[in-house]
């Protein structure tokens, strides 16, 4: 009876996947719906996302390096300002080393969206969009809508609300894999999005130089679909403070890679 | 009138529209958690200038109204009135166009003649060669100095990123976006940037005219 299980298990996990294999390092996630927290309009409360590969673990410091070796328009003392801020790379000893205090495991922070997508588009990939990672990082361990389980909502709060300087950044590939085998959408850094500027938010929240707090919350919360999804709330406030060649210490990305359809 | 019109009309009537670059203190004062949410750290465009940053690094294409494609870089020499649209837009976006004509008319002479003005459209599936003819002719846009263009998806996208406009694209193939003016200088330098609609054109015209 068991080789037959097993073979069953073999074709229920190959059966997602049509056959193909996620390139190395990427496993596939979708399709599925994503519920956005602010919808863009009334037709978009719910998204459907088709399937695509994305990387099991954020980028690292180890595969940036190799990157800018490659390239090394993006070293940082040849970066165009255009690109990168004054942070990029900052936390690495020089222009092409990581130095002993910089472990080459744990993900690459300091990079600007720029860069970012350069490192994606030159492995043939490229940064997920909003939906892409919402669709991912939606995911619990178990099931592919965590809202649902309230002990791994409570979980990821946990770290949203954790002081940064508190938390050394650890290596990559520390968390559970998640429903799709992604890991560490959660608990580790903050992560670029393609489209990271999209975000309503802004059109709330930005007419003065100071912002109302209460204005913030009661105004933009207000329209939000699922209030008590707060950790969806910092990640929008999060993007749409951000700006292309903004860099910080704990923001990093993972690539995406279409799923080819085969005729 | 569904309740995202209401939104969005309501945003452009208070001008909210206007959201590119954040003051420096937006960032940081705006994050729900400081602690966990890094401050980005800012640049204020003058020190852009400063430093040499320049719109031209782009290696992107853009397609006019006549359906030539060009390098963004091809306006440089000029300072360039730039700003991003999609031509099916209701309402802001013919109010754009009328504010870059304003701003138009008000530049005196030798400035004028060497000024040009770009419209780059995010909906370049839409926005063909003919929609973008049709839009200038309605408005009698003199082509020698001004231009409609619309950019590929990817294209548009960075664009937007380094002049701090920020568009998103509906289901139903409208965009939502934010509105800004941005005047370059021959360099690609950004000079000035007026976020919203109907602003005072002022600190573009005492940067064009010295």
């Amino acid at each position: 009876m068991i080789p037959w299980r097993i073979a069953l298990l073999g074709v229920l996990l190959a059966a997602p996947a049509l056959g193909e294999r996620a390139p190395r390092g990427m496993a596939r996630v979708g399709p599925g719906v994503y519920e956005p927290l602010y919808p863009a309009s009334p037709t978009e409360r719910t998204v459907k996302v088709p399937a695509f590969y994305m990387d099991v673990t954020p980028v690292t410091n180890q595969a940036f390096l190799a990157f800018v070796h490659e390239r090394p328009e993006w070293r940082r003392d040849r970066v165009k300002p255009l690109f990168a801020d004054f942070g990029y790379l900052a936390h690495w000893e020089d222009a092409e080393r990581l130095g002993a205090s910089v472990r080459p495991a744990a993900p690459v922070t300091n990079v600007s969206w720029f860069s970012a997508k350069a490192y994606c588009k030159a492995r043939g990939a490229e940064l997920p969009t909003e939906r892409q990672w919402e669709l991912a990082a939606a995911a619990s361990d178990s099931s592919a809508r965590g809202a649902d389980d309230p002990a791994w909502t409570e979980r990821v709060l946990a770290w949203y609300a954790e002081p940064t300087s508190a938390r050394p950044l650890a290596d990559v590939g520390g968390s559970k894999p998640n429903f799709w085998g992604i890991r560490d959408l959660h608990g580790l850094v903050w992560e670029w999005v393609y489209d990271f500027g999209a975000s309503l938010v802004t059109m709330d929240s930005r007419e003065k130089g100071v912002v109302d707090q209460t204005r913030f919350c009661g105004g933009a919360g207000a329209d939000a679909q699922n209030p008590s999804d707060y950790a969806a709330f910092m990640r929008i406030a999060f993007r749409s403070s951000l700006e292309a060649r903004y860099t910080t210490s704990r923001l990093g990305f993972r690539c995406v890679k279409e799923i080819e359809r085969k005729p | 009138m569904n309740p995202f019109r209401t939104a969005t009309l309501a945003a452009l009537l208070s001008g909210l529209v206007a959201c590119g670059r954040a003051p420096s203190t937006d960032a940081a004062t705006e994050a729900p958690s400081p602690s966990a949410a890094p401050t980005p750290p800012v640049r204020p465009p003058a020190e852009d200038a400063a430093n040499g940053v320049s719109v031209y690094d782009l290696q992107i294409q853009i397609s006019d109204e006549h359906g030539k494609r060009q390098p963004l870089d091809e306006f440089r020499g000029h300072p360039v009135l730039i700003s991003m649209f999609y031509a099916g837009c209701p309402n802001v976006c013919p109010m754009l166009t009328s504010d870059l004509e304003k701003i138009d008319r008000l530049v005196p002479e030798p400035e004028r003649e060497n000024l040009r003005i770009l419209m780059v459209s995010f909906d370049a599936a839409r926005d063909t060669p003919e929609v973008l003819t049709r839009l200038m002719a309605r408005r009698s846009l003199d082509p020698s100095r001004w231009t409609f263009a619309s950019a590929a998806e990817d294209d548009a996208r960075q664009l937007a990123a380094v002049l701090g406009i920020r568009y998103r694209k509906l289901d139903n193939g409208e965009f939502y976006h934010s509105t800004a003016i941005v005047l370059l200088d021959a360099q690609g330098r950004v000079l000035v940037r007026s976020d919203g609609l109907g602003k005072d054109p002022a600190p573009i015209l005492s940067a064009l005219v010295p």
